[in-house]
């Protein structure tokens, strides 16, 4: 799963948002790193409503303009689960690779 | 005609109905009604994309149509360029331009292997081919366009499945190389057209079935038959060699419809 698509995910894991809504929660869930075009935005959302992970929650119509609002659905949440799971994993093995080079030195003094 | 209202062309008629609306203020709402170059070339990729897009609810058909396509396309984008480049045609101000053509075909090389549109591989397959003819190394573009177009579409093929693109562009290589259609094909335009067919049927074969080794040995059985059915032919004229590759990708295209192949279900 790639960056983009997983804060899609977690954007709307709250509540049903609406594009530019998913987009700027997006922004703010990953401290700025995934900044998308809507362009990107609505590709990801066709193609995620297509795999089951998404779905349209309801359409409202504001000032003559309509917006379409999108929730996750179970298997989205399920999915978003397992991609933590797979980070969290990815997360660990580097920290214990990481965290072992500075007790090296410490293990040999003390044994 | 405003920018966005061009940017937005990209996209299928139905779906600028549907949702161009949207879309556009969306745009509006993240830019200041002001499009940047970034956020237009985005839009338009992806209408590139949901044009050529296969959704989860295609039929195997629709996805064997679509690899007719891709085939027609990659031995009509190889023709092209082949021609142009082999052609007569000349233009005296190239020289002046080969940095920036080689950079551009660099880039257009680099980007068709992410490129998950069939518009776009086929287009970035032909710039790419295109820019390396204008530097007179002609016997160079056929190969860059098949790079292109076979990272392209090995890319877009492979999308989210643990099969990957290394297994197919494996596969189609070594099909290509020791597969019983290797040695047909007369000269190396018409050898090479009949292999852009086979790319594209291997690639769709290979699509609707993601297990790598079903796929391949169902690209290898329907490879045999037209294989065997060419064998008396005589393939002089290279037009003939590209027949037979329409042949070969019809003939698969009605095989699909009548095997039960299985389409990747991603729920």
């Amino acid at each position: 799963m790639r960056e983009p698509t997983y804060f899609i995910l977690l954007a709307l894991h709250a509540e049903p948002l609406h594009g530019y809504g998913i987009i700027k929660k997006a922004d703010l869930l990953s401290s700025g790193r995934v900044r998308l075009t809507a362009g990107t935005l609505y590709g990801a959302l066709d193609r995620l409503v297509d795999d089951g992970l998404l779905e349209v929650d309801r359409e409202e119509t504001v000032n003559g303009r309509r917006r379409r609002y999108y929730r996750i659905t179970e298997y989205g949440r399920h999915e978003t689960g397992l991609e933590a799971q797979r980070m969290r994993s990815v997360v660990e093995a580097s920290e214990r690779v990481i965290g072992r080079l500075p007790n090296l030195g410490s293990t040999g003094a003390t044994s | 005609m405003s920018s966005y209202r061009l940017v937005m062309r990209a996209f299928p008629a139905e779906y600028r109905q549907e949702h161009g609306a949207e879309l556009v203020d969306t745009a509006n709402a993240l830019t200041d009604n002001r499009w940047s170059a970034r956020q237009s070339l985005s839009l338009f990729n992806v209408g590139l994309r949901t044009r050529t897009r296969i959704e989860s609810g295609d039929t195997v058909q629709r996805t064997w149509i679509q690899g007719a396509m891709l085939g027609l396309l990659l031995m009509l984008t190889t023709h092209t360029t082949y021609v142009w480049s082999y052609g007569s045609w000349d233009w005296g101000g190239r020289y002046a331009l080969e940095p920036l053509l080689s950079a551009l075909s660099v880039i257009l090389l680099i980007r068709s292997t992410s490129s998950r549109s069939i518009a776009g591989v086929a287009l970035l397959q032909l710039g790419a081919a295109l820019s390396v003819g204008f530097f007179a190394i002609p016997f160079l573009a056929a190969p860059v366009s098949l790079l292109a177009g076979l990272g392209g579409l090995s890319r877009r093929w492979g999308d989210g499945r643990p099969a990957g693109s290394p297994t197919m562009v494996a596969i189609v290589i070594l099909a290509l190389s020791f597969g019983p259609l290797a040695d047909l094909g007369d000269g190396f335009l018409g050898g090479f057209v009949l292999q852009c067919g086979l790319l594209a049927l291997g690639l769709t074969l290979v699509r609707l079935d993601p297990r790598p080794l079903i796929g391949a040995g169902a690209w290898f059985a329907l490879e045999l038959l037209p294989g065997a059915l060419m064998a008396g032919i005589d393939s002089d004229e290279s037009m003939s060699t590209a027949a037979y590759a329409a042949i070969a990708v019809a003939l698969a295209a009605f095989a699909a419809s009548a095997i039960s192949i299985r389409h990747p279900q991603r729920r």
